[in-house]
């Protein structure tokens, strides 16, 4: 099984936008990570945590009397610039394994430095779920209530 | 794929007397997310690096620094800890794990057999299983 056979559509933000839209973008796609992109080309990526962190340090000034920040400031000031991504192409196992040698929770799929979706690790905990069988690449979905072998 | 052969042994745990600055210390040092509250034998609760950040005081707190300190040494893990903890027998299919984690969105799940804590199974080590299998 290979990435794009797990991979879903990417949330896309412009690194101008507000870390509020992201705010806001993130909960109506109901996603944790958002990929920045400017002229179709992939600048950075947040995590929600990278948000809960700015928003935390804006609170923090706004109860000093400082003005917010959280309305002007733009993703990119908080977004991580060194973006670790995969080839569709490249098998479910390689993801984890770039996931778990950067601390990552989410990788951008790039094809022909297009973005073409994003695999994130609650992806790859559904195939361990048994939901998919990683071995058999193009089987299809097994359900999880059917009997199925042993991973 | 059973989470005995993916849980690590004998976890890290915490009275819940421990202070949370002490948890947060134990935590970065292990480099663990999360930290299994211990009663005597029993599981009493877990806390996640995300408890003790909620809980952490604001940066822009008006207190001294020592009634911060003082504070900081009376919240306990035992205060701030999640009490309802779904745990798994060592026996359980890997694939139950993932997908009670899935459905709960939780990171880890404690082992315990006859009521005792023998293990814990986190994302990573589920992410880990996942990256060693056979392509």
């Amino acid at each position: 099984m290979n990435v794009r056979d797990v991979m879903r559509r990417a949330a896309t933000i412009h690194p101008a936008e507000t870390v509020r839209n992201a705010i806001q973008l993130a909960r109506t796609r109901g996603v944790r990570h958002l990929v920045i992109v400017e002229n179709g080309k992939i600048c950075g990526i947040v995590a929600d945590r990278d948000v809960k962190e700015a928003v935390a340090r804006a609170a923090a000034r706004e109860e000093l009397g400082e003005p917010s920040l959280l309305t002007r400031l733009p993703v990119e000031a908080i977004m991580t610039r060194d973006v670790i991504t995969i080839h569709p192409a490249e098998p479910v196992q390689m993801a984890a394994r770039r996931m778990l040698d950067h601390q990552i929770s989410a990788l951008p799929v790039v094809e022909n430095e297009q973005l073409v979706g994003i695999v994130a690790e609650s992806d790859l905990l559904g195939i361990v779920a048994g939901a998919m069988v990683p071995d058999r690449a193009g089987s299809g979905r097994e359900r999880l209530d059917q009997p199925s072998g042993r991973l | 794929m059973l989470v005995k052969d993916l849980m690590t042994s004998s976890p890290i745990t915490a009275a819940p007397t421990m202070p949370m600055f002490e948890a947060r210390q134990l935590m970065q040092r292990h480099r663990i997310r999360h930290l299994l509250v211990v009663d005597g034998d029993e599981l009493a609760g877990i806390v996640t690096d995300r408890d003790i950040r909620l809980n952490w005081p604001s940066q822009a707190t008006s207190l001294s620094v020592w009634e911060l300190n003082y504070l900081l040494a009376r919240v306990t893990v035992g205060e701030i800890m999640n009490r309802a903890v779904i745990r798994v027998g060592p026996q359980r299919d890997a694939r139950d794990a993932a997908r009670l984690m899935l459905e709960h969105r939780i990171g880890a799940l404690p082992i315990t057999e006859d009521g005792k804590i023998i293990g814990i199974v986190t994302e990573t080590d589920l992410l880990r299983a996942l990256a060693e299998m056979a392509a």
